[in-house]
This record gives structure tokens, sequence and C-alpha cells, in this order.
């Protein structure tokens, strides 16, 4: 008897514990609950929304963000979220989907308002002409990496903003002016950076991976050549080799790689054919500087223009 | 059938090399699609269009071994790889959005068993699409959730062959006509329910009167230790019963099976992977272990000519595999993976005209063996797309002690594959 009692404690006791679980999972939903998939959303959601979001970074700074697992702790956050905001152009097609699907999340669907893909509001570069994978991990959809273009990063911002307002009506006024002062902050910002980057124009660059494209066309740097064969495929001796004898003599201004890739390829580049090498941080936590989307582009420029001979 | 089936598949290629990357699926890993309806890159008719994927398997395989008889389990159909050169499973998966609240997905596998090809659907499901609350439902035929291997398609595995312990138990992979649901709750650290109801036909069932032959539930949890590390341990249950049993493999003129007979099973799953800084791009580990125990019984039936016997049989199985995989740098892997299973049965009141030794040693279920098996593997991933192995492993059944060494080809056309943790 004294046995059976116990169990049905016990079985009342776990019963407890679980309902307040799902309770207070339930009631932790007041604040409104952004997914960025990426460092750079999370950046931007913060400057637009301020405290009264809050933010779920799915990824560093130190991860490609193409090959990510919807790994079970992402699962449960997009489980909670009330909007994802994610690159899209098909460089999260590894994951978001099936974290979608898994999900059981109404909100986030691709059909509702707390999906945003943020190059849907852009157009993207580099769309090719041809979709044949000898020519590497090529996408329709374009190069989705346009966060290093200020003035497509200004676009995206006010169709986010325009999405939370959508989605938490409430405070339209608040996601408003978060709007209307970093835009302002941001042009101020633009005006400078592209004073300060005037003598990178023309420069010539050879890059791990094509995610340099947009800011490479904002700030009128070539890119002559690229580590990886083609893209998406880790650099060969092979093509390195090729990339020495082809820069022997006219070496480039800089060797770009990202805080994800791999230095070793590009050092040994470097020593080759006399061309620095830079880390750039590609996004928000990609250095110690990097802390914000301003900090970003400070860093990245300051770091290029340090190269220059 | 054949014919037809290429002419299927030469369409689906057409269809998919022109338009596969506006539509995603799975291809070396596990299920995916949907995305965005573009407002601003080509719109186009194509993105519309379903998700398809066409794997090619191709090996050599250098072994002895003809069947994968485990001593202690009744034969079910599960295979060990063909010496020679062979195809594997060629497989066509079509998947995609039906509208905004269903998914669909189908896979068809061909497989080459004595000269014909075998068609086999192996799932053809309908999922639901953002139920709300973390729920989930799915159904039509499904690989089950039944820990962590089972719902893996053959080309994602991590080693050529299935675990020793799925072999045995489940006859490669446990599947059904039926339907699920899965629950996520709303914390943290990832929780998830779920049950299933199928027809219970294929085995550990078996042809049954009963119109819901198998349940199965499940309950999953997982998160991440910091950056690098992510982990997710798993507990799942299946109940079955069959009315007919009988041996995979029979012997000319004897036939042996189990009848009016029920199996339990009970199993617990773990996967963890790490990756430096979270980034498995240059360097990833993933270790994963799976124990399972299968308590079964029925009446054992026998003939050989005109004889014939019964039995009442009481069977208790388990096993489990280890297995670790390293990347060390892009492209290259290599894996070790240990299985070990064994089994507990009896046979009693063995009646009718065969002599109980006869009909133990005909059973092929009494066995103080306990199989195991080693594997060690290096693989070669050009890209996303293509996999090239090289695996060898030594089986060791108590009765027959055997090498086997593979070389392999696993690549897929068309959409871009998903990739499950």
């Amino acid at each position: 008897m004294a046995i059976i009692i116990n169990r049905k404690k016990k079985f009342i006791v776990a019963t407890l514990l679980i309902s307040l679980l799902i309770m207070y999972g339930f009631n932790a939903q007041a604040q409104i609950r952004v997914f960025a998939c990426e460092p750079e959303w999370g950046a931007l959601a913060t400057e637009l929304a301020g405290d009264r979001v809050n933010i779920f970074i799915a990824t560093t700074a130190q991860q490609d963000p193409h090959h990510i697992e919807a790994r079970p702790s992402l699962i449960a956050k997009m489980r909670r979220a009330d909007i994802v905001v994610c690159t899209g152009a098909e460089l999260e097609v590894g994951w978001l989907p099936l974290l979608l699907r898994t999900s059981g999340n109404k909100k986030v669907q691709v059909s509702q308002p707390g999906y945003f893909s943020a190059t849907n509001f852009i157009e993207t570069i580099e769309k090719p002409e041809r979709l044949d994978r000898s020519l590497g991990d090529v996408h329709a959809a374009g190069n989705p990496h346009a966060h290093l273009d200020p003035y497509r990063l200004l676009i995206i911002a006010e169709a986010l903003k325009n999405r939370f307002i959508k989605i938490d009506p409430q405070a339209a006024s608040h996601y408003q002016q978060h709007f209307d002062d970093f835009k302002q902050r941001w042009q101020t910002a633009v005006e400078q950076w592209e004073k300060q980057a005037s003598a990178l124009k023309n420069t010539q660059a050879i890059v791990f991976h094509r995610n340099w494209a947009y800011l490479f066309k904002w700030l009128g740097i070539q890119r002559v050549a690229e580590l990886e064969p083609i893209p998406g495929l880790p650099p060969s001796a092979k093509h390195l080799t090729k990339l020495k004898k082809q820069f022997a003599d006219t070496s480039p201004d800089f060797i770009v790689y990202g805080p994800h890739q791999r230095a070793k390829p590009a050092n040994w580049l470097s020593d080759q054919i006399n061309s620095p090498v830079i880390e750039l941080p590609f996004t928000v936590g990609g250095n110690k500087h990097a802390n914000n989307l301003f900090t970003l582009y400070d860093s990245t420029i300051e770091l290029l223009l340090s190269k220059l001979k | 059938m054949a014919t037809h089936t290429l002419r299927v598949i030469a369409l689906a290629l057409t269809t998919s090399l022109t338009f596969s990357h506006y539509a995603h699926a799975d291809v070396l890993s596990g299920p995916t699609s949907a995305r965005s309806a573009k407002s601003t890159a080509a719109a186009s008719s194509s993105n519309f269009n379903p998700a398809i994927s066409l794997i090619l398997d191709g090996r050599y395989v250098a072994t002895d071994l003809d069947e994968l008889e485990l001593p202690g389990f009744q034969t079910n159909g599960a295979e060990a790889p063909e010496d020679g050169f062979g195809l594997g499973e060629t497989e066509l998966s079509i998947s995609a959005n039906i509208d905004d609240k269903v998914f669909g997905w189908f896979t068809l596998s061909l497989e080459e068993e004595d000269g014909e090809t075998q068609t086999e659907i192996e799932e053809a499901y309908i999922e639901s699409i953002g139920l709300g609350n973390g729920l989930s439902l799915r159904g039509g035929r499904f690989f089950s959730y039944l820990g962590y291997e089972n719902a893996v398609h053959d080309h994602a595995l991590d080693f050529t062959d299935r675990s020793l312990i799925h072999s045995a138990l489940f006859g490669g992979n446990f599947a059904g006509d039926g339907i699920q649901a899965r629950w996520i709750a709303p914390t943290d650290l990832f929780l998830e329910l779920g049950v299933e109801l199928a027809n219970g036909n294929n085995f550990p069932g078996g042809d049954n009167d009963s119109s819901i032959g198998s349940t199965v539930a499940f309950a999953r949890t997982g998160g991440d230790f910091g950056v690098s590390h992510a982990w997710r341990l798993g507990a799942s249950y299946l109940s079955t019963s069959f009315d007919n049993r009988p041996n995979a493999e029979q012997e000319a003129s004897e036939s042996f099976a189990l009848r009016n007979g029920d199996a339990d099973i009970l199993g617990v799953d773990l996967v963890y992977k790490w990756s430096p800084r979270g980034n498995p791009t240059q360097r990833n580990f993933k270790l994963v272990a799976e124990y399972f125990r299968r308590d079964e019984n029925g009446i054992a039936e026998l003939s050989q000519g005109a004889n014939s016997g019964s039995a009442n049989y009481d069977g208790s199985q388990d096993g489990f595999y280890i297995q670790g995989l390293y990347q060390w740098q892009p492209s290259w892997r290599a894996g070790i993976r240990f299985d070990h299973i064994s089994s507990d049965n009896s046979l009693r009141n063995i009646t009718g005209a065969i002599a109980a030794s006869d009909f133990i040693a005909a059973s092929g279920l009494i066995s103080d063996e306990d199989p195991r098996r080693v594997t060690a593997s290096v693989d070669y991933s050009p890209s996303e797309f293509s996999r090239f192995r090289l695996q060898y492993s030594q089986t060791d059944t108590g009765e027959i002690d055997e090498d086997t060494i593979i070389l392999q080809y696993i690549v897929s056309l068309g959409a871009h594959p998903a990739h499950s943790f």
C-alpha cells in the first residue's frame, strides 16, 4: 500500500512539474521572440526594437551559415519564435526549412507575417546564368550576403520595421522611432565610410569565398580571384598553385577571408605572391571591434585601409 | 516494369536538373523543403515544382558473407552487401508543400535482387505545416522515429550498412502505414514527445487482423553545451503483434514461422556532436550509441517434409552499437563502429513428430553466441552532393567469422540536401 501511494505521489509531482514547465513556457511569450538566423539580423533587430523583443541568434560569426544542422536547441527556439529573421536566397536552405517543418510553430511559416526573409526585399547580384553543379554550389537566387551593402541593409531595415509593426501593432510608434533614429545615424555613417574608403576604389582582392560581393561592389574593390576552386569547395593545392602563377607578377592589394574560413590557404598564397592577408569580421561578432552593425562596417573599412600600401 | 520505372526517373531528372535549385528537399541527410515565394528573384513556374532528388549508390564488395544470419534471431530479410560489383539502393525522392497546410513526401527505392529490379515505396506521407503549439501530424507510410538510425535513409547512413541491432530487430528499419503525432514542448531545453499508430505488417510485426498492429511512443530531449557541443538523448517503445511471422530465409524442404505472438521493444539512443566553435566545415566529431531490448513470444511452428511440430516460444534479445566519426579536414572523415547483440530465448513444450533437438536446431533461435561486428571506414566527400567510402568490417556471429571490404560511391542529383542532426 505504501508503495502504491508513493508511486501516486511521484506521478502527481511529475505531472505538476511538467505543467509548471509548460505554463512557464506559455507565460514567457509576453515578449516578442525573434529568431535571427545570422548575427547581422540579430543586430538589426536590436537597432529596430530595442528591448521590446527577445532576440535569439542561431549562428555566430565563426560558423558558416550555409553549413548549420537543425540541432535540437534550434528546434526548441524555433518552436517558440514569433518572428524568424533570415537572409534567404537559399543561404539557409539546408537547415531553415527543416527547422520550420519540425517546429510545429504556425507563426513563422513561409506564408505567415512571422517569416522575414531579408533578400526578398532587395535585388540580389551574381545570379548564375547556368545552374550546373560542376560550377559549384551556386544558387539561382543569386549572392545572399547582402548585409555588407549599406544601402540594401537600409531597405531591409525598413522592411523589418514594417514587419515588426505588423506583428506587434501596439508598439508601432516604438518601432518607427527606432527606425527613424537608426536611419539617420546610418546615413551619416555611410557618408563617412564612403569618404574614408575612397582610397579603396579600384583596388584588387583575392577572396576565399564570394561572400564580399556586395561590400566590394559598394566600395569599388575588384574581386580578381577566389581561393575556392569553385564556390563551396575547399581550396585545393592545384588551384592555389594556379593562383600563385597567375599573380606572381601582379600582386593584388589584398587576400581576404572571414572568421569561419581557414587562414592557412590565404596565408600560404600571401607568402607566395606578396599580397597582405586580411581577416575581415564579415558579420557582427566577427572580431572584437565588430559588436554592432556600425562597428562592423567601421572595423571592415579600417582593416582594409590599414593594409593598403 | 523496369522500362517504365526508368522512364519515370528520366522524366523526373530532366525536370529536376532544370529547376531543382528552386525547390529543396532532402538528399544526403533527412527531410526538408518549403521555401519563400520570391518576389524579386525570377518568379517562374519552376518555383512550384516539387523538389526532386535521385540517389545513385554503387559499390564493389569483397566478402564471403552470404546472408546476415544471426544466431538467436529470427531471419527477417536484413541483407548483407552482395559480393562483387553492384548497385546499392537507387532512391528517388519527391517532396513539396502541397498548400499552406500540408507537405508531401515520397521516396521510391529501386534495388536489384536475384537479377530482378525490386521497386518499393519506402515512404509516402503527408505532414501538417505549422499546426501550432508545437504539434505536427503525419499520415501515410513513413520510417518510424524509433531511436536514431531508424528514420535515416540508407544513403545518409554513416556507414554502408545498418547496425546489427537494427538489422536483427527490425530487418533494417521499421516502417509502417499509419499516423504519427509529435509535440515539442515550449521550453528552451528541446523536448519532443510522439506516438505512432500503424498497421504493424512489417517485422517484428507480421500478418495480422488488427486495425492497429503496432504502436510506437518516443521521447527526445537535447540541447547544446556551449557553442561547440550538441547532444540529443531519446527513448522509444514499440509494441506490435502478429498472427504469422515466417522466417525470411527458409530451407528448401523446411518452413518455420512464429504465430500469434507479441513483441515489445524498448530502446535508448544518444547522439553527440562536436565542432570547434560550432563550425563543422573544417573539423567535427559525431558519436552515436543506441541500445535496444526486445521481449517477444508466440507459437513456433516447424514443418520438415511431412513432419511438423510446434512449441511455446519466449524470446528476449538485446544489443547495442556505438559509433564515432571524425572529420579531420574538409571532405575527409574516418569512422569506427562496434556492434554487439545477444539473445536469451526459450522453446518449451515441443510437441509433434520432430525431435526436440532437431526442432531447436532448425529454429535457429537458441544460441549462446553473441554476434558482434567491428567496422572501420574512411570517406571522402568532394562536395555536399557526393561521397566515396572505403569500409572494412569483421563480422563474428559465433558460427561464422568473415571480413568484408566495400568501396562505395553515393551521389545525389537534384535538390539540395537537408542538414538534419
